[in-house]
């Protein structure tokens, strides 16, 4: 995401199924020895990543909602996910 | 058209990386360009000097060798992928202080810059093994 912003694209970034876990807040992975990657977010801010969403259904299913995430995001449904993919010129997954 | 692939799978852990140099060999056979191949996560094992696979069986990173030699083709193996996983150049060996190094010579490190670049100047960007 960095890289591609640095190299200055309009980027939108999704954040869906076991992705979501990724934006919750307080997280504290030091007891199984992970990097905690969570301190990273607010640099997409810096580097002008402001188009961020995460897919509503993969939240729902994991019992989780927007109040569990580390920042405010704006939630979209798969046909949202479809409509965005669609109108991208590039998708990358990771 | 010109074309970009990705690598992201290891060989034989998956079709992902055979697949992948069919579909780079098929590109070249119908005329078309390949730009860049990038190996990234687990594909940087595509680039080991190391594989010792059955005789009678497909020698993928050997058959990587010859594809990129023959066609003078940009391939690139991620740096952060290289290091973690132990596919080193010189460089990379000396600056780790590791005991060997294993990156075949018709590859080049680079970093995620080479991926981008690769989207943004070719007319398709294939990924193999996300």
């Amino acid at each position: 995401m960095l890289t591609t912003a640095a190299f200055e694209q309009d980027i939108s970034v999704i954040f869906m199924e076991d992705g979501v876990y990724q934006l919750l807040k307080n997280q504290n992975s030091e007891e199984i020895g992970l990097k905690n990657i969570s301190p990273a977010f607010p640099a997409l801010d810096i580097y002008d990543i402001k188009k961020i969403m995460i897919e509503q259904s993969s939240l729902t299913i994991r019992g989780l909602s927007l109040d569990d995430l580390l920042f405010s995001v704006e939630a979209v449904d798969a046909v949202k996910v479809a409509q965005l993919m669609e109108d991208a010129d590039q998708v990358f997954n990771f | 058209m010109k074309f970009s692939i990705v690598v992201y799978g290891a060989p034989y852990s998956s079709e992902a990386a055979s697949t992948a140099l069919n579909f780079a060999k098929a590109v070249l056979a119908n005329g078309h360009t390949l730009y860049r191949i990038f190996f990234f996560q687990d594909g940087v094992h595509n680039a080991t000097t190391l594989s010792v696979p059955p005789q009678d069986e497909q020698h993928i990173p050997e058959d990587w060798k010859m594809l990129i030699a023959k066609h003078g083709i940009d391939a690139v193996i991620c740096v952060a992928s290289g290091l973690k996983r132990g596919i080193l150049d010189q460089g990379e060996s000396r600056r780790y202080n590791r005991q060997a190094v294993n990156l075949s010579s018709e590859f080049s490190i680079s970093g995620l810059g080479q991926l981008v670049d690769a989207s943004l100047k070719s007319d398709r960007l294939i990924n193999f093994g996300v």
